[in-house]
């Protein structure tokens, strides 16, 4: 990752010096911590307020229950050798990108992957669980839908079967292809 | 939606209430504890955002407009479509701000905004996804995930144009 950072990083500065782009790049470069301000302001506050609501919810019991009924899926997904608090947090992480509640999504996709470092065979479920969040699969694309009705769209979910097909397609996909080539 | 999200908390409530869990004390630690994962990914964030300004800055984009130029005629679609193809995996904002574009010039319920609205919900951006999930458990050597997550969000942009020639178009 920090190749791709760093090379990228220095073919950006040479284009753009070579396509006279120093002042649009500076004037992005001088934006960038305001940038970083406002995207860690909202995340911060959502990841905060959600995580309270989250262990709440985790205390009462019922994301064990909910995770016990996602079981089948999560044993799929992820074989069966994992701790039962592993399992919780890869049960909300589930959840919450079906929803399409991206913060939660998030938060508890950094806890899985905290939880499953620390277990012993977390090399494929590591991968699968990043493959899963990068795919996005949800079956309530909020965002999208919200977009739309403020533009005044007469068909709102015109693109939702597409979608929904693609997400299923890409995340099946890229499970089924860790599984085969990744190896514990 | 939020009627979910309001019974599922109501239900924890009631729950916790029964198994005399400390509400309080419990939120109070699941607030502290998002502080520290923001802690843990803000210098990731930073690394990101500058490189997706600079990416979005240096003039590359117009570049892979002029090169995508054939393909367009070919796949009968306006440049800002393959853009967003190349936008979607690295800012979901970039790629947002080319999809309202298209919405204004062709309206919201033209063909090329519909085949833009699946493009953007098709996947998730990859590179913001692997970098921060990563960083989290502190692993660097990650270029084959994101190699496959690139694969899969170009799998993805495929599925959406072959569902536009065959029912869209």
């Amino acid at each position: 990752m920090s190749r791709l950072f760093h090379d990228g990083l220095i073919v950006f500065l040479i284009i753009g010096v070579l396509m006279n782009r120093e002042d649009a790049m500076m004037t992005a470069l001088l934006n960038t911590p305001f940038q970083v301000f406002d995207l860690v302001k909202t995340l911060i506050l959502s990841a905060c307020l959600w995580n309270g609501l989250f262990n709440i919810i985790q205390a009462s019991g019922i994301i064990s229950r909910l995770s016990f009924l996602f079981q089948p899926v999560l044993y799929w997904i992820y074989g069966k050798n994992q701790e039962k608090e592993v399992y919780d947090y890869l049960a909300s992480n589930l959840l919450a990108n079906l929803l399409g509640l991206g913060t939660l999504a998030t938060l508890s996709g950094l806890k899985a992957i905290q939880a499953l470092n620390k277990s012993k065979h977390h090399r494929r479920s590591i991968i699968i669980l990043v493959v899963i969040n990068t795919a996005g699969f949800s079956i309530i694309p909020t965002t999208m839908m919200t977009l739309r009705q403020s533009y005044h769209s007469l068909d709102v979910l015109s693109f939702y079967p597409y979608s929904l097909i693609i997400g299923l397609t890409i995340t099946l996909l890229g499970i089924v292809l860790t599984k085969v080539f990744v190896h514990e | 939606m939020n009627s979910f999200i309001f019974l599922l908390l109501l239900w924890s409530l009631i729950e916790c209430l029964k198994k005399k869990v400390p509400v309080y004390q419990e939120f109070i630690k699941g607030v502290k504890e998002g502080l520290h994962l923001i802690v843990l990914i803000f210098p990731t964030l930073m690394l990101l955002t500058l490189w997706v300004n600079m990416f979005q800055n240096c003039g590359l984009i117009d570049i892979l407009g002029i090169v995508f130029q054939g393909l367009c005629q070919l796949l009968h679609v306006p440049i800002d479509i393959l853009l967003m193809c190349v936008m979607r995996p690295i800012s979901s904002q970039g790629a947002l701000v080319i999809l309202k574009s298209i919405y204004d010039t062709f309206g919201v319920d033209h063909i090329y905004s519909i085949l833009g609205s699946i493009i953007q919900t098709g996947s998730d951006t990859t590179l913001y996804v692997v970098s921060l999930y990563f960083e989290a458990i502190k692993k660097k050597r990650v270029m084959s995930v994101l190699l496959l997550g690139l694969l899969l969000d170009l799998i993805a942009c495929l599925l959406a144009f072959l569902f536009y020639k065959m029912f869209i178009l």
